[in-house]
């Protein structure tokens, strides 16, 4: 799984930087936060949509390519799963991975689980009031592609102080309190999505799935619910991005992921 | 009588100047120093909504460009690449580090505007950040032409250089030249380029091929005329 997860993202990665490195590639340009794939005449136009909605605010126009282009992202990802983004797609989300390497920390519960949407606000805020989208300049995705596309040094080493800082922390900060993209997500990934972790009811209550896992704190206590009631628990998580990682940690494949519709589904 | 008009008329004009609407040019200013760390960037052709309908102050143009731009970099991608020589150089390049890293610019002593009439950037752009509206890319303004340094003109001197004039995509209209006795023999011409910058898109492609080691003529930062002739004037000083 985590093979497929990474061998996917750098695939994306090399189709955002390619036509920088190959000669005649004219079916795909841009960066995360807008792009343009080309089929012949067609186009079809994909764009960030927290950057699109932060630049709204800050320019105060809707521009055309920019809201379709969002809005056809932000339907793909609510029909699988809103945040399977950062698990399956965002490369930043990758070299956090490899900065945490393998041997993690216990994690502790989450002190202040609303930080990530205060800081979200923040971000819309400032770009309303001072009419810059303040995240765009900030963005450490699209400046890893566009430094990785202009061999920009200063770019890619300002990605690489953030994976430096989460190699040491070890606690998901960034991706988990900071990025509004995740977060963004995140504010529709209880209710929306084809696929969800369960927990089988058959569950020994082991914890070793929430050793590497961004949703530590709901899986806890989804596994709490599962041996109480002694039933399938669905995971419902902000945080949770499909990343696989609880399943491959388990050994008697207690928790899996699942398809289930219809996908607004409220409760169990 | 009439000199105490006259003093009041002066504080009058004082004042404004001290007023809302420098404060505010200043506080772009101040706004465009931050965001850029250096004094005018050309940027590619539309942004900010810039253009002949609607002339826009550089500094308003400016902020309404970053307000837009995502730095996503398709106009750099879709940007005709141009031989220099062995080397090959695409106009709009993208700032490096700063606030605005990732930002398109155009630096015209590399490789200048070149101005495609199918104008792909304005179109790859997906935000509006170039808009152009209908026009054609004659009506586009990024800036104007301006010789900054008269001395090192040769065709000031009173050699006939011209090459200015010459490859000027709009010949004859933003660069016209202005005949005039030559002071110094008495008997030349000097053929003096002048620009008018209600016409002026401000390509770069001047600054491109000045035959000067430091260009003579620099694309500078545009400024509207001031439409309205009674903008300073007073109901009190009539």
């Amino acid at each position: 799984m985590k093979i497929f997860r990474h061998l996917l993202r750098l695939v994306i990665l090399a189709i955002f930087v390619a036509p920088f490195y190959v000669k005649d590639f004219p079916w795909f340009r841009g960066t995360f936060d807008g792009s343009t794939i080309i089929v012949g005449d067609w186009k079809i136009y994909l764009a960030d949509p927290f950057t699109a909605l932060s630049l709204c605010l800050s320019s105060m126009t809707m521009a055309q390519e920019l809201v379709i282009g969002a809005i056809t992202v932000f339907v793909f990802y609510l029909l699988l799963k809103p945040r399977i983004f950062c698990s399956w797609v965002c490369p930043v989300n990758m070299l956090m991975e490899f900065g945490r390497g393998s041997s993690m920390k216990i994690q502790k519960t989450d002190k202040n689980p609303k930080l990530k949407y205060f800081v979200f606000a923040g971000f819309l805020i400032v770009s309303f009031v001072t009419g810059i989208a303040i995240w765009v300049p900030l963005n450490p995705l699209s400046a890893l592609v566009r430094g990785l596309q202009y061999k920009l040094v200063y770019v890619v080493l300002f990605v690489l102080l953030l994976v430096l800082l989460e190699s040491y922390t070890k606690k998901y900060f960034f991706c988990k309190n900071i990025c509004p993209i995740g977060t963004f997500y995140a504010l529709f990934n209880k209710m929306f999505g084809v696929f969800h972790i369960e927990v089988h009811n058959a569950c020994s209550g082991c914890l070793k799935c929430t050793v590497d896992c961004m949703a530590h704190d709901d899986l806890v206590s989804s596994i709490g619910k599962a041996k109480k009631g002694n039933e399938n628990i669905l995971v419902r998580s902000s945080d949770c991005t499909l990343c696989g990682n609880c399943t491959n940690s388990c050994e008697s494949s207690d928790i899996s992921i699942v398809k289930r519709f219809p996908i607004l589904k409220r409760s169990n | 009588m009439n000199e105490n008009k006259e003093k009041g008329y002066g504080e009058e004009i004082q004042f404004t100047r001290s007023s809302v609407v420098v404060f505010f040019i200043f506080l772009f200013h101040i706004f465009r120093g931050f965001a850029s760390g250096r004094g005018f960037k050309q940027r590619p052709p539309g942004a900010g909504g810039n253009h002949r309908k609607s002339e826009v102050d550089s500094y308003i143009a400016e902020a309404s460009f970053l307000s837009k731009c995502i730095r996503c970099g398709q106009c750099g991608v879709v940007c005709p690449t141009q031989e220099r020589g062995e080397e090959t150089a695409k106009a709009i390049q993208f700032c490096k580090s700063g606030f605005d890293q990732g930002t398109p610019y155009i630096e015209p002593r590399k490789a200048a505007c070149i101005m495609c009439v199918d104008k792909p950037c304005v179109v790859a752009c997906p935000t509006d950040a170039l808009d152009l509206g209908k026009l054609d890319i004659e009506q586009s303004i990024m800036g104007t032409a301006e010789i900054v340094s008269p001395k090192g003109c040769l065709a000031i001197q009173g050699l006939r250089c011209e090459v200015c004039y010459n490859r000027c995509p709009l010949i004859g209209d933003a660069i016209k030249l202005e005949k005039r006795v030559n002071r110094r023999t008495k008997v030349h011409i000097i053929y003096e380029p002048v620009v008018d910058s209600d016409v002026c898109t401000g390509c770069g492609i001047c600054e491109q091929v000045c035959i000067a080691d430091e260009a003579v003529i620099k694309v500078r930062q545009y400024y509207p005329p001031f439409k309205d002739p009674d903008f300073y004037k007073f109901k009190g000083s009539s």
